[in-house]
Parts: C-alpha cells; structure tokens; sequence
C-alpha cells in the first residue's frame, strides 16, 4: 500500500465502534416489526372484546421490546471494527460472533446506504464489496459527515486503478 | 466475393482416418496449428525474430508504444510493404480454396508453424468469414481483401471488424421446438378433429388445421428470421461487437482483456443441424455478461474461439512488453505463454505453445466414474432411511404396527427410487461426458465433452477460482477421485448446470493429481500438503452433533414402533465412528500459494483455494463453538454460492488463516508450467 500515513484519522488502525447513534437506529430496527405486531394483536383482541388478551399482548410485547432493545444494545457494543494496514477487519454478532478481514485491494465496489431512521440520525451504512458475494464488510452506523471521507479514503487504499482484473 | 459453401471447406468434424495433414489434429483451427498468423515467416521458426512492421521504417526491432500501438494504426498496404510471400511447401495439401473466394485481395498466404511444422495455406478467416454474409450485406465492404495482410505484417485491426451474421441455418435451430410444438399440435388435430362424432359430422375439417397453422407458423417464422436477420457481430483484435434486437436494440461490447471463457456449445438440435454455439463469458452475474452467437458452423466457431483466445493473449503480451507501469493489461498476470516475448521489442505474433491432452477419458473409464458416482454411495444410507421413514408412515396412517404389507410397500417404493436415481446417474453422467477430453494450451484449459449435447469448454487456467478434489469409500477402493473446477464466469455462463460456474473431470486416477493439479495451479512442484487436524476439542463436538443427528432421524421409527424400535437408537452409536473419522479427515494447510481447506467422510473434499483468489476471509462461532474454543473459517472467492469453509478449527489457527492469507505475496499467477505432461486415465 502507498498510503504511508493514514490521510483520515478514522482509518488510523486503532479499534473503533460504531457512531453512537446507530443504538438508536438498531433498536428502532428491531423494535419496529414488535411494535407493528403487538398493536395489531392489542387492537384485534379490543375488536374481540377480549381485554385480558389485549393485556397479555401488551405484557408480552414490551417483553419482547425489551429483549429486542438490550439485543441491539449488545449488538451495537459487539461491533468493533479496525482499518489495518493492509485489511479492513470487523468483529460482531451476539450469539454468532463474526471476524471478517477485507483486504484493501480486493475491494471492487463502494456502497453507502441510508435508511429512513438514519437519515434522521445523520448515518449512513458503507458497505465494502469485493468480487466475491460472500464478503461481510458492512459498517452499519457511520456519521453521514464522516462516510463520504471514509468511502474516498478506502477508494485510495484499494487503489483502484490498480485493480483491474481481481478476478 | 464468391461465398464457400459448407462442402468446400476442410470439415474437422469428419472423423476418418485420413493422414497427414488432413488429420483431425491438424485441420482443427487451433493456436498450434497453421491456420493463425503464428509468425511472420514460415522459414524463420519458432525463435524467428520478426521483421519490424512494415510501416515503421528502420532495421531492427521497434520498441512498442502502447500509446500508439502497432495494431491499433491504419492498416498498412499490403501491396506497398509486404516482404515477398513464401513459398508454399510443396508436400502441403491444400484444402480447396475456390478461385475468388478471397478476392480481390492477394491470394492468401500460409502461415508456418511455430514448430516447424509444414505450413498449411489455409485462408486466415476464410475459415468462418464468407459463409452466410453475402456481399449485399449494408455495412460490408465488397472490395476489401478478407485476408490477414502480408506476412510478417501486423495483422491490423480494421483489416476484418465487418458485421457478420450467424448461420441461416440457426433459424431452423432456433424454431426447432415450435415446429416440433406445432407439427404434433396439427398432427393431433388432424387426427381427432376429422374423427367422425356419432352424428357423422367430422369436427374440424381439414382447411380449418391449415388455416390455424399457416398464419401462425408463417409469424414465428417471421420473427425468427428477423431475430437472425437483426443479429450481427464484428470482430476485431480487440474486442466483439454485438448488435442483436428487433423492436429494442441491444449493443454490446466485450474487450477481449475481459474474456472469461470461451466455450462451445452444440446441443441436439444443433448437432443435427451441422451448428455450433459460441458462448463469451465475462466475470459477473447478470444476462449481459455473457454473449452466445447461435449459431455458427463449426468450424467458424472453432475458428472464432481460437481468434479470440489468440488476441486476448496478444493484447496481454503487449501490455506487458509496455512496462508494468501503465498497469491497465500487466495487471492481468503472468505471461500466458512460457516462451512468450516479454521484451520492450515484443513482436506482433505471439509463439503459439502447443495444445496438450492431459486427460482423456474412454467409455468403460466413465461408466466406472458413474457407478463409483458420489450419488450411487449416498444412495446405500439414504435408502434406508427412506424405507425406514416410509414403514412408520405408513404404520402411523393405517393405525397398525408394522405390518409386512407396509414395509413391502416402502421397500419397493425406495427400489424404485434407487433403481430411477442410478439409471439416471449413470446414463447422465456417461452421456454428458461422452468422448471427455482436458487438454491445456499455454494458460488454457480445454474441456471437450458430451454425446447429445458437445461441449468445448475453454477455461483459462488463472480464472480458476478453486479446485476441489472428491472421493468416496467406493472410489478410495480403486484410488479414483474426481476433481471440480470453479471459475469466475457468469452463473448462466457456460456451466454444468444452469446455476454453476463448476467443470468436472468426472473420474480421475488419484496417480494423476500429480500431474494435473501442478498444472491448474502453476507450479510444477505442487502437491497436496499435509493437512493440519483440527484440535482434540473438536472431536468431542464432531461426536456429539452426528450423535443426536441420528438420534434425530430415528426418532419418528423408534416411537412408532416401541419397544422393539427403540433398538434402532442403537444406531446412534454409529455417530461415534463417524464423529472419528470426521475428525481423522479434516483439516487444513496453508503454504504460500494455496489455502487447503479439507473435510468429509463420505464424500471426502479437498478445497484448494489459490490464494490471489481468496477475496476476503472471514470466521464465525456460534455459542457451542465458543464454549470448546473453536470457529468456522470461510474463505469468499468470487462466484461461489457457498464459501469454502471448515468448521472447529481452533481460535489461534482461525485467526492465522484469516490473517495469512490475506497477505498474498505475489498477484501474478505463475506462468504454466512447459513439462512434457501427458496423463492418460
């Protein structure tokens, strides 16, 4: 690699976890389907005049919300992520746990993406691919400020004049 | 200019014993054989130093510009420059060239072999250009000469890049189902309808069938001639030019650099139609990276897979004389060719190696491959699971305990089955590689196969994403493997199945790894490597989880039929051997080229992984995983639907092969090695 010093400090090599933020955007992203559902049980079991069925969902359901918020928790504190030298590598996942080392000079496309609620928050995901559909090396939850710098930063490590024929 | 009918040209599919020159070797368009401009002077060689192009004044060699390349000027006279031509040998046997056929240019010269072989004064493109364009064609030119300059000259790009149709006879191909569709269709009426009713009334009268048909063949017929009337291809060194649509037109391009593979194709229809099928695969994933021209005759398909592979390797030779510097083609690997010129002074003609058999398989080799197949092992266990499930159905739907009638009824029932999967098997596999044949060419792996459906498959050998080498208890007895090749071409490419980008050498001598696998992974002294075992903990756990999986699968026959049943959870035990020999077999190695991923007890694989392949790496444990201190380790190559993996390897060793094999130390493939190799199974 040419890049002697590292132009973005982000990239710098130490471990990193994600903006603190995407907490937010991962609860809403798994409390969201819970939420639906249990309104629409609370609300069909009111049409049945069933009110202690109503109750029971909403117990149930803010169990669930619960369970779902402490797990996005986890999973935001599970995800660590280090630009190296020579690879990007990723450690998450709460039950399964993954490590995934994505070599600069494999990676053939650069994507970012927003979701509604991380438009809200300012955060994009940047997703790393590479010639193979395998490839794990998503960042869920980067500040939209910083991903624009960080997608240009990891287009000139992966040099990509240089990678003409990966495959 | 006067086309050449089918008959006037040198037939390679004619398999007779003629000899000389009209060998089926000699007269197949091949890099080695005579029909490319392999040098610039049949007298000079192989090592001949070619003259400078003839637009270049000065004695000498002509350091290559990429910027403006040889090849890419305006072509040069032919009249003006061209050396006299050479003399044809007198031994040659000419295959008949019909006066005018190449008119109005010089009459065609013949082009030595680089090895010395007798020159053979075969048109260059002769072979496949005036078939089925006639002079009326809108953008051809009548009065440009359809032949590859002087000697020794460049061979320029505007020289041929005329649009070209396919053959005419791929309308009859292309309809071939609906005629048939509809000849059965008009058949049925005719019979049923003109049978009379009770009444004596016929109930579709004659006129009524060929007033259906008429118009609607005469629309298919349309638009299948106006499908080929609007496809067209031009070639140049360079790159293929497809403009193909009726209402929505589509052009593509595909640069030769980006040539994934070259194949051939000739399905049944095809094959009675005299036809073959090219296909041009470029790594990817949609329907636009891959280009079939159905259909061409084959030896204008022979002729075009050659000039493509030819070019492709010419334009990467150039690249690399240019200085790696300017990166574009050096980026694309090693030489292809072991004597290829890599000077600044690199000439215009590349050397062309000879084409190599390294495999070839007989009848009787494929149906033992077949009976030793994968499927005919899996077949012994599967089989009696599946009578045993089919029995406590049974029992469980009439309420009654396992009566004889039952078990008679799943017995057959599985018989049955079995007896459909093995003739299946067996049939389709010594159909499918029927007359199978690898041979390698320089960089390139040549895979010819098929009975009803003949498949040229060209792989080259860097696109090889990784190998795997299978066997089973049943091949481990008569030392067989078989070996799958991934590539990176495009998943509807050119496969074995619709969604596979995976070539098969059915049946292999293990003996032979020896010589072929050195030869796909490009270095001589290759070997399969000890593979390190897993750690003691993950014996325990390949134990345990066959345990309970067959606990699982007896569970349902057990109940059913306690108490006796319940002695079936014996079989269980049968987990602790296999757990065993699970473990004895897995394992994996890493050395500076490869990564070797190896695991199974029936079907024991061996996945070499070239490590330039290895597209990023990643590990995974799962909570079990964790507590004995073990991880999956997934290697991602490209076009793979599932990643080479192996489970419980250990956390030190995980991370290692993670790491390690992130630092590839060169990305440039060796070139093929040039031993004298010849295996034959």
């Amino acid at each position: 690699m040419q890049t002697a010093a590292p132009s973005y400090t982000i990239l710098d090599g130490s471990v990193r976890q994600l903006d603190r933020r995407a907490r937010i955007d991962f609860m809403a992203d798994s409390a969201t389907f819970l939420a639906v559902v249990t309104v629409v049980a609370i609300v069909a079991a009111l049409i049945a005049k069933a009110p202690t069925a109503a109750a029971f969902a909403a117990f149930v359901g803010l169990v669930l919300s619960g369970i779902s918020v402490l797990m996005a928790g986890l999973r935001w504190s599970r995800f660590t992520w280090q630009a190296g030298p020579e690879s990007l590598d990723l450690h998450h996942g709460v039950i399964t746990r993954r490590s995934s080392s994505v070599p600069y000079h494999r990676i053939q496309q650069i994507d970012l993406r927003q979701r509604p609620v991380q438009r809200m928050l300012g955060l994009s995901t940047l997703i790393l691919r590479t010639a193979a559909a395998s490839t794990d090396a998503e960042l869920p939850g980067v500040a939209t400020a910083d991903a624009d710098a960080l997608r240009q930063e990891f287009l000139h490590r992966a040099g990509l004049d240089d990678l003409d024929d990966a495959v | 200019m006067t086309s050449m009918t089918p008959s006037d040209r040198p037939d390679s599919e004619e398999d007779g014993p003629e000899p000389g020159p009209h060998s089926r070797a000699a007269e197949r368009p091949r890099y080695g054989s005579s029909a490319w401009p392999v040098g610039p002077n049949p007298l000079a060689g192989p090592g001949g130093a070619p003259t400078g192009p003839p637009s270049q004044p000065g004695p000498g060699p002509t350091p290559l510009n990429l910027a403006t390349p040889m090849w890419f000027g305006p072509p040069t006279s032919p009249a003006a420059t061209s050396p006299p031509a050479p003399p044809i040998p007198p031994g040659a046997t000419s295959p008949p060239i019909p006066p005018g056929a190449s008119s109005p240019g010089p009459t065609p010269p013949s082009y030595g072999s680089p090895h010395g072989g007798p020159s053979q004064p075969t048109p260059l493109y002769g072979m496949w250009k005036p078939i089925d364009i006639p002079e009326t064609f809108p953008k051809a030119d009548p009065n440009r000469p359809f032949v590859p300059g002087a000697p020794g000259a460049p061979v320029t790009p505007d020289l041929d890049d005329v649009p070209r149709r396919t053959s005419k006879r791929s309308i009859l191909a292309n309809l071939s189902g609906t005629i048939l569709v509809s000849l059965y269709l008009a058949f049925r009426f005719e019979i049923d309808g003109n049978r009379p009713n009770r009444a004596g009334q016929t109930l579709v009268p004659h006129w009524v069938v060929f007033a259906a048909v008429l118009p609607v063949a005469t629309v298919l017929f349309g638009i299948a001639y106006l499908r080929w009337r609007n496809f067209t291809f031009r070639v140049n060194q360079h790159r293929i030019v497809i403009d193909r649509g009726v209402l929505t037109r589509h052009h593509q391009v595909i640069p030769f650099d980006r040539v994934q593979q070259v194949d051939i194709n000739r399905k049944l229809t095809a094959l009675v139609l005299g036809l073959s099928e090219v296909r041009i695969d470029t790594a990817g994933s949609g329907n636009e990276t891959s280009v079939k021209l159905r259909f061409l005759a084959p030896q204008d398909a022979d002729a075009l897979r050659s000039f493509i592979l030819y070019h492709r390797d010419l334009r990467r030779a150039h690249a690399q004389a240019a200085g790696t510097g300017t990166a574009t083609n050096a980026a694309t690997g090693g030489s292809a060719y072991p004597g290829a010129p890599v000077s600044p002074t690199s000439p215009t003609h590349l050397p062309l190696p000879p084409e190599r058999t390294l495999v070839t398989l007989s009848p009787r080799q494929l149906i033992v491959g077949a009976l030793t197949h994968n499927t005919m092992v899996s077949l012994i266990p599967l089989g009696i699971l599946v009578a045993v499930w089919t029995g406590s159905f049974m029992a469980i739907a009439s309420r009654r305990p396992a009566n004889s009638g039952a078990w008679v009824a799943g017995g057959l029932i599985t018989f049955v089955l079995l007896l459909f999967i093995v003739a299946q098997t067996l049939i389709g596999t010594v159909i499918r590689h029927w007359g199978f044949a690898l041979s390698h060419q320089g960089d390139d792996l040549h895979l010819r196969f098929g009975l009803t459906d003949q498949r040229h498959l060209t792989v080259p050998r860097r696109r090889i994403q990784h190998v795997e080498v299978i066997d089973n208890p049943l091949r481990r007895i008569f030392g067989l493997v078989d070996l799958h090749l991934h590539s990176a071409a495009s998943t509807n490419g050119a496969g074995e199945g619709k969604a596979s980008t995976k070539f098969e050498i059915p049946v292999l001598r293990r003996a032979d790894l020896a010589i072929v696998l050195p030869l796909l992974l490009g270095d001589p002294h290759w070997h399969i490597p000890d593979l390190t075992p897993r750690p003691p903990a993950a014996r325990g756990r390949a134990i345990r989880r066959r345990v309970l999986a067959l606990v699982v699968a007896v569970s349902l026959p057990a109940i059913t039929f306690r108490p006796a049943g319940l002695a079936l959870f014996l079989l269980a035990l049968a987990g602790i051997p296999w757990g065993l020999a699970a473990h004895r077999r897995a394992g994996s190695a890493v050395t500076p080229s490869v990564a070797v991923l190896g695991h199974g007890v029936l079907h024991h694989r061996i996945v070499i992984v070239p490590r330039p392949k290895i597209q990023s790496a990643r590990t995974t444990s799962s909570p079990f995983q964790r507590t004995a201190g073990l991880q999956t380790v997934h290697l991602d190559v490209a076009r793979s639907l599932v990643a080479p993996h192996l489970f419980d390897v250990d956390t030190a060793m995980a991370d290692t092969l993670r790491h390690q094999v992130m630092t590839v130390p060169s990305r440039r493939a060796a070139p093929m090695p040039a031993g004298p190799a010849a295996a034959t199974t």
